[in-house]
């Protein structure tokens, strides 16, 4: 399977993909926890693309991708701001979530 | 030429998987969103590669361009504690950033040999839009118009508590 390239590509998304979820896990941090969501999006954005590319639906891949691209930056510009106001206006002291959690029992 | 567009797909899907490694795991949040553009420009690049040429350039323009310096600029702000010891970033950075131009301009010389399978039109792909997905299309443009007032609303509510 791994004979052509483009199977490569194949396994490097789906260990990208699951990298991303790897640290999604890992952080408590939320900016970090984004990152990491950033990263296993662009894995899958990959996997998307060679799914379309393999059963010769170049198109329709594009297209989704097109979408894909456009919602995830939207999404991306929107949490960062949310994040950064609560950050600037006190309401969050920090952005670890365990710290997050111990603020909110007490 | 091939034998070296195989090498430089190989290579590509090397160095995304090392982005994409640095990304989730160095210390500093702002070289880990810089790590996360590199990711972006290499998808970009094996997005060429595999014949999406203008996905590719929609991913370099809206998502590196935008968003991920939209990400830069915003951790930047944020405090971090100083890192200690010797600096590994900058020469790693710069060596995989020059190994990464190294197969764009690859693709770019062997884009005659035709490296892609598929050649998609860009007015097929506007076509099928406009027929077969207006409403989605309809619908994602107000969400990006509510999502670009919510942004600025939020960002540019001022006032310290």
């Amino acid at each position: 399977m791994i004979s052509s390239p483009y199977s490569f590509v194949f396994i490097s998304s789906l260990a990208v993909a699951a990298m991303g979820m790897f640290g999604l896990l890992r952080h408590r941090n939320p900016i970090r926890m984004l990152l990491s969501l950033e990263v296993s999006f662009n894995g899958v954005l990959l996997l998307l693309l060679y799914i379309g590319w393999i059963l010769d639906y170049p198109l329709e891949g594009s297209n989704m991708a097109l979408f894909a691209i456009g919602v995830s930056s939207s999404e991306l510009a929107l949490m960062v701001s949310i994040m950064m106001a609560m950050f600037k206006e006190g309401y969050l002291k920090t952005l670890d979530q365990e710290e997050l959690k111990e603020v909110e029992e007490q | 030429m091939k034998v070296l567009l195989d090498i430089a797909i190989y290579m590509s899907s090397i160095l995304l998987m090392t982005f994409a490694a640095l990304a989730v795991s160095h210390r500093s949040m702002v070289y880990s969103a810089l790590f996360l553009a590199l990711l972006g420009l290499t998808n970009a690049a094996l997005f060429f590669a595999m014949g999406y040429a203008f996905v590719a350039f929609v991913q370099v323009v809206v998502y590196v361009g935008a968003s991920v310096l939209f990400l830069i600029i915003s951790v930047s702000m944020l405090k971090e504690p100083k890192q200690s010891g010797i600096s590994y970033v900058y020469p790693l950075t710069g060596a995989l950033a020059i190994i990464l131009l190294g197969l764009i301009f690859i693709y770019i010389l062997g884009s005659d040999v035709a490296i892609a399978p598929h050649v998609i039109a860009y007015s097929l792909m506007a076509y099928q839009i406009i027929s077969k997905g207006s409403l989605a299309t309809l619908i994602l443009f107000l969400l990006f118009a509510l999502g670009l007032i919510m942004s600025v609303t939020v960002s540019t509510r001022g006032g310290n508590k």
